[in-house]
């Protein structure tokens, strides 16, 4: 049979559409899924490099160059659909602008704060950066050099920097910026479960009645998942779908139940809920019995501001905000009686109908219910009470840990979890959920990692809101970012995280694959190679750890974060970095470079190069002479194995589409604390939530307290920032994307077209967005994707030419010390 | 204009009720063919000499009723001349 290859393409291009939508076609269009043997090109898996969905992808490489990238069938999580951005990861490497080498700022010939990007070899790159770091740590000890790294450094990369940071400099000043999306779950996990991370998967997706979106744009955000609960609910006439937010998105395309609330009051109806699982009778009393706990928290806890803030000032619990006390069932009954239906109408702003039919999911014990939520719950002044919130109304009803009964809280970055959260690079963890406050992680850390006793400090560092503010103060002084924008992504950046970056007091190094506005803020620029140009590994929000090789070279000079990690530690010695009666009681340390002691410790140096998989390159590796990259995974997977954390053998890995943890006996687990599907759950216990030592979950007393800043006579709209579709994050990759940028180029503020005509703008004007910190310019969009309320604006925050971040509050969270970005008072002005 | 042929396929999700919009979309514009439906889904292909015009057909059925998602599946772009070649005989799997 012969065809051209425009029919051959087109029947190509329909086979693998239909059998990612399910259909069937007659068998003589499905024979010919034949591509690779005409077009020459060498296909590998890699897990997608965006969000934290963990989509896998097929990647194609031909002469050297990633060509082109495909949904892949084979991947559970997206079974061969990609949105948009996945679509052209193939061009994320490949903006004209990529970084090739290092450059410093340089006046006559040599490095000044104030002069010129200049280029440099790495060589001088590492020299001035040395001299600075090792100058900082002798004038002021390691208290005052820091790190700022990412939810997207692949697992060693955040591995390699939390040891050298913690197990060489001796500073906990290491902090990622999962801060800013992920620190209110972790903190509501801990809290309510003692262990982070969902006890659930997607799978219950499929298993489910009932998705409730608390505050969550999937079908922007997480298009792929958003496909598989549209799909769920077209196919199943019987479930529900309902969406909650401070505005109207695309998600209430799909609502059955559409609820558009005053921003900060999702609080209220929280407990309402409650209260009408109480009042209705519909308390699943085994359940609560068994396997529950009841708790009180403290409250007026303060917004996170600088202690010197009025608000901090006059908060009664702001030192202690996460204290607590027992309480029984009666009391909470007592506690959330209050929130009535009728109140809660007052206070939302919800119709009753609405809340009733969504009270009633949650209820009703024969309806199954997912809850999804991601930066409208942890990006909140109360965000770890509105994830410990939530766990109360499945708790309160025992519908957890069972297919298609899960709270799930979604994750934005791609290893958010399995880097930031899993290896602990937070300024107050330790790998495996340990952290630095307690002697006996620490002992088990120096252990592991084979130091003497004593080198981890055991006071957490600053947390990243405290970074920026303690470079503005010129505490902190030699600071190093990798893979993120936070001049971009930091709240308040006029007043804050501006200052310090230029502060002279202050020298500022930023890895990163372009010249983002953090980059272009900083002393010394270091070219990063990023995604396929390395071996990764990344762990997604339903606890799936994902491998893949290097598939290509990095360009020019472009070197991965992992080997200016583990090459800048060559340059320092114990002694300039240990106590010196640390060195003569484990004399053996003496004189030793931190390369030696972190990295060439028979562990780390324990894997030849010859385990890399034949026809795929490892520059780093190739660099340092051993197998890098497993050295550093089995050595971590140390802290986790044999207490709920476990992870598989590394090659496994390379084999799989990703496996979720804990993997025991090469069988990965789905729903945790569930008896028969979790094996640390000790038979005859049913349900076991085994991270708190009663195996008792615990349900949460707290209740609504009011934002940071609301709208007045002078500052009279609420501001909410947030992303679209086509651009993840800052934009620093997807606007690099012709496709991308041209889709959605530049910023814009969505606003109600009342509240335009009553200010006299038009669809299109430029205005001012200006709040008490600063202002910004963009333009009036009244149409579109979002539909807007009355007294809301919604301004995404991926144009660097559009700095949202010079408006925004730097309110946080007091116990998850993450920033509320979903709130403050702006004026929205003619230019 | 681009001198390549682009031929790409999209999943489209949608309420079974607006099947019909789909399709009147797809017949007012040549370069859209739907291969195959079922009550809430198409695969529908699409061809044409602009790639910027794959985007904006995705927008364009996005934002119709009913229409839940879309999801761009397949890509590929080739010169008119290469694509009007035979390929050799197709082994059968």
């Amino acid at each position: 049979m012969s065809m051209t290859r425009r029919e051959f393409i087109r029947n190509t291009a329909v086979a693998v559409a239909a059998k990612v939508a399910g259909i069937a076609l007659p068998a003589s269009a499905t024979n010919v899924l034949l591509e690779g043997d005409i077009t020459q090109m060498k296909w590998s898996k890699a897990p997608c490099r965006f969000c934290g969905t963990g989509c896998g992808v097929n990647v194609a490489v031909k002469d050297g160059r990633v060509v082109a990238t495909h949904g892949d069938v084979h991947a559970e999580v997206n079974r061969g659909l990609n949105c948009v951005k996945g679509y052209f990861l193939s061009k994320i490497m490949y903006g004209g602008d990529r970084l090739t080498q290092p450059l410093l700022r340089k006046k006559n010939g040599a490095y000044a704060k104030d002069g010129e990007f200049t280029p440099v070899s790495w060589d001088e790159a590492f020299d001035v950066m040395t001299e600075q770091f090792k100058r900082v740590l002798k004038e002021k000890g390691p208290g005052s050099i820091g790190m700022f790294g990412s939810g997207q450094w692949t697992v060693w990369e955040g591995y390699a920097a939390n040891k050298l940071f913690k197990g060489g400099f001796r500073s906990n000043n290491l902090d990622p910026n999962a801060r800013h999306c992920m620190a209110s779950a972790v903190m509501g996990f801990m809290r309510t479960f003692g262990m982070d991370e969902p006890m659930g998967v997607y799978d219950d997706i499929e298993a489910t009645d009932a998705f409730v979106l608390w505050g969550s744009n999937m079908a922007e955000m997480h298009p792929i998942l958003w496909t598989r609960v549209t799909d769920h609910r077209l196919s199943n006439p019987n479930v529900k779908v309902a969406v909650l937010s401070t505005f109207q998105h695309r998600c209430f395309d799909l609502a059955d139940i559409p609820i558009v609330f005053k921003p900060q009051t999702d609080l209220v109806i929280l407990n309402y809920i409650a209260n009408h699982i109480i009042t209705t009778g519909r308390v699943n009393k085994d359940f609560v019995n068994q396997h529950t706990n009841f708790k009180q928290g403290v409250t007026d806890i303060g917004y996170g501001l600088r202690p010197d803030n009025p608000l901090e000032q006059k908060a009664k619990n702001a030192k202690d905000p996460g204290a607590s006390e027992p309480i029984d069932f009666d009391k909470f009954a007592a506690f959330v009686a209050p929130y009535t239906l009728e109140k809660t109408v007052e206070m939302t702003g919800v119709d009753k109908g609405w809340l009733e039919k969504l009270a009633e999911l949650y209820a009703d014990p024969k309806t199954k219910v997912m809850s999804f939520w991601t930066m409208g719950f942890n990006q909140h002044t109360r965000g770890v009470w509105a994830n410990n919130m939530v766990y109360n109304l499945h708790l309160l009803t025992g519908k957890i840990s069972t297919p298609g009964n899960s709270p799930f809280s979604l994750t934005g970055q791609p290893s958010a979890c399995g880097t930031a959260r899993e290896v602990g690079t937070f300024s107050h963890r330790l790998p495996a959920d340990m952290v630095v406050t307690n002697p006996e992680h620490r002992k088990r850390a120096e252990e592991i990692w084979k130091i003497p006793q004593g080198i981890i400090q055991p006071k957490p560092g600053f947390h990243a809101v405290e970074q920026n503010r303690k470079l503005h103060d010129g505490v902190l002084n030699a600071y190093w970012v990798q893979v993120n924008n936070n001049m971009q992504a930091g709240a308040n950046l006029m007043q804050e995280t501006y200052p310090g970056y230029r502060d002279p007091r202050n020298f500022i190094v930023v890895s990163d694959a372009y010249p983002t506005v953090t980059a272009q803020a900083a002393d010394l620029i270091l070219p990063a190679a990023m995604w396929v140009e390395k071996e990764g590994a990344y762990g997604n929000a339903e606890r799936r750890t994902q491998f893949w090789h290097q598939l290509v070279k990095a360009p020019g000079d472009a070197k991965s974060d992992l080997w200016q990690l583990m090459e800048f530690s060559k340059r320092f010695t114990t002694d300039e970095c240990w106590p010196a009666e640390i060195l003569t009681a484990n004399p053996q340390f003496k004189g030793k470079t931190l390369f030696d002691v972190l990295f060439r410790n028979g562990n780390v140096d324990k894997f030849p190069t010859s385990q890399i998989e034949a026809g795929y390159d490892n520059d780093e590796s190739a660099a340092f002479g051993f197998y890098v990259q497993k050295g550093l995974f089995e050595e971590y997977a140390t802290f986790g194995r044999g207490h709920g954390h476990d992870l598989a053998p590394f090659d496994a890995y390379h084999q799989a589409r990703g496996l979720r943890w804990p993997v025991v006996d090469g069988k990965e687990t789905l729903w945790r604390y569930r008896e028969g599907s979790d094996p640390f759950v000790k038979a005859g216990a049913g349900f076991e939530f085994y991270g708190n030592k009663d195996g008792r979950a615990v349900i949460w007393a707290l209740p609504y307290e009011p934002p940071a800043e609301s709208p007045d006579a002078e500052y009279n709209m609420w501001l909410v920032t947030g992303r679209v579709l086509e651009h993840w994050h800052s934009g620093s990759m997807t606007m690099r994307v012709p496709e991308l940028f041209r889709s959605f180029p530049s910023g814009v503020v969505f606003m109600n077209p009342d509240d335009a005509r009553s200010r006299g703008f038009k669809r299109g004007d430029e205005v001012k967005v200006v709040s008490r910190r600063g202002e910004m310019r963009s333009r009036v969009e009244t149409r579109g994707r979002n539909s807007m309320p009355p007294g809301v604006v919604f301004v995404p925050w991926f144009d660097a030419g559009q700095l949202i971040n010079k408006v925004t509050l730097d309110a946080t969270d007091p116990i998850s010390k993450q920033t509320d970005y979903k709130k403050c008072a702006v004026k929205v002005v003619a230019v | 204009m681009s001198s390549e042929q682009h031929i790409s396929s999209l999943v489209v999700l949608h309420r079974p009720d607006a099947l019909r919009a789909v399709q009147s979309f797809a017949r007012a514009h040549p370069s859209l063919q739907i291969a195959a439906h079922g009550d809430c889904r198409c695969v529908v292909l699409c061809e044409t000499d602009d790639q910027r015009a794959v985007m904006d057909l995705i927008d364009g059925m996005g934002d119709l009723p009913g229409v839940i998602s879309v999801s761009l599946i397949y890509h590929h772009a080739e010169s008119p001349e290469e694509l009007d070649e035979p390929v050799g005989p197709v082994a059968h799997t």
